[in-house]
């Protein structure tokens, strides 16, 4: 009887377990459910819930392609480099650097350097034991097929997301920190490398000075968790480095306001509002100066 | 030994009952669910961002919440989809980084739910996404982020 007991009593916890596996964005105690929930779960990094909110690194890509920029591959991490990280720091790093450079080349459809970024991503996630997360084999078929760029996306970025995921679920939020600063330090530097190219930079240079806000995002959950790791601590000490770079630039906005109308099936909102911006040529030399030196010590 | 036969029935529809509230909406369903999404917001010439698993736990979680950084210049949209055609009980609301409400699918007084909001946005920041289930008792949906420029 006690065996028996005991089989429906795990039964049911196993059960519940599975339920909250489910539910990475979901908190287990309240009505109201937040993203943060996983880390809260697994207490590693404080504060890492912050990086669901981090916009990927497709954007800046789509933006620099909207500005009717040419596709630079020069601008991009070697990908002949990949063998050379070994440390998994490193890897989680370079993974982050490789994946905005596979959005990059994705979006100007550039199907064989895509494939290659595809291959270092591979490399460096089968370093780090992620890989199974990855459907390679099909997203590979896809981009060398010229599938539909939205399926594409669809599949590479839903696989990133569920790496950051299980990384987080498995207690390995560290992990997920080095990929998602490099991803965006990557497309930082590429938006920069661009507009220094630009003529007419004024919408990147916006988009840009706008990145001040995500950084300081960054820097809080480093610093907060920089006792965790000299790994974490080295790199709250670079992304500082752009923090102070970043000082006397702002982009200002005046009061917004809102317009909501009703188009077809959908809720539409207009925003409205003035912007101010400080960035002279001299802070942007300063700060891309600074995110070379800073990319150049993680893609070494 | 009775009173322990009787717990260990409870036990069982306890167990029961739980694997039915994951039943209801599981992965595959909730995928199905975001690839519908996606299907409305193609059109639309939206490129995909997120997606974001809508499982209520029957009922346990009437509100899930997600966050993410809107950049000026860009076009946003937060499509839902759950069992009904109209979206009815799933509705989505949109708040500022104070928190202020910029829009909502649910027109209360009319009791409709549109399945999507569009945000052109002209201030970068902190944007939180609320996905609430309203008066139902189906606990399921998927939503997908897309952006275009």
């Amino acid at each position: 009887m006690k065996k028996i007991f005991l089989a429906v009593l795990i039964g049911t916890l196993f059960t519940a377990c599975g339920g909250k596996e489910e539910t990475s964005e979901t908190k287990e105690n309240d009505e109201t459910t937040t993203e943060e929930t996983t880390e809260n779960a697994g207490g590693v990094f404080k504060g890492i819930e912050v990086l669901n909110s981090i916009p990927d690194p497709v954007e800046t890509a789509a933006l620099i392609k909207d500005l009717g920029i040419r596709y630079d591959k020069s601008a991009l991490n070697d990908v002949n480099k990949k063998s050379s990280y070994s440390k998994s720091h490193e890897q989680a790093l370079n993974l982050g650097v490789y994946s905005a450079d596979l959005a990059y080349a994705n979006i100007y459809s550039q199907n064989q350097d895509a494939i290659d970024y595809l291959t270092a991503i591979k490399e460096m996630a089968d370093g780090i034991n992620i890989s199974q997360y990855f459907d390679f084999e099909k997203i590979k078929q896809m981009t060398s097929e010229g599938t539909d760029l939205e399926e594409l996306l669809k599949v590479t970025l839903s696989n990133l997301h569920q790496v950051n995921e299980e990384l987080q679920k498995e207690q390995r939020g560290e992990m997920t920190v080095y990929i998602v600063s490099g991803g965006w330090l990557e497309a930082l530097y590429l938006s920069c490398y661009v507009a220094k190219e630009a003529q007419n930079s004024t919408e990147l240079k916006e988009y840009i000075a706008d990145q001040k806000i995500i950084l300081a995002q960054i820097v809080n959950l480093l610093s907060n968790n920089k006792d965790k790791s000299t790994h974490i601590a080295n790199l709250h000490e670079q992304f500082s480095k752009i923090a102070t770079a970043y000082e006397p630039i702002s982009l200002v906005y005046g009061e917004v306001e809102d317009t909501e109308n009703k188009q077809g099936d959908e809720i539409v909102v207009e925003q409205a509002t003035d912007v101010k911006l400080n960035f002279s040529d001299a802070d942007f030399n300063t700060l891309y100066d600074t995110i070379v030196e800073v990319r150049k010590e993680i893609i070494k | 030994m009775e009173r322990r036969s009787i717990f260990i029935v409870l036990l069982l529809i306890l167990n029961t009952l739980s694997w039915r509230v994951q039943a209801q909406c599981e992965a595959s369903v909730i995928e199905a669910y975001n690839t519908q999404c996606l299907e409305k917001i193609k059109p639309l010439g939206f490129n995909f961002l997120k997606n974001y698993k809508l499982d209520g736990q029957g009922g346990n979680k009437r509100v899930i919440e997600v966050s993410y950084v809107f950049s000026t210049g860009t076009t946003y949209v937060i499509a839902v989809a759950n069992a009904h055609a109209e979206n009815k009980g799933l509705a989505i609301t949109l708040f500022d980084a104070q928190r202020n409400k910029v829009a909502s699918s649910f027109i209360e007084d009319k009791k409709v739910y549109y399945p999507a909001i569009q945000l052109e946005c002209k201030k970068t920041g902190i944007y939180y996404i609320s996905f609430s289930f309203v008066d139902t008792k189906e606990f399921c949906g998927g939503a997908v982020l897309g952006f275009k420029r």
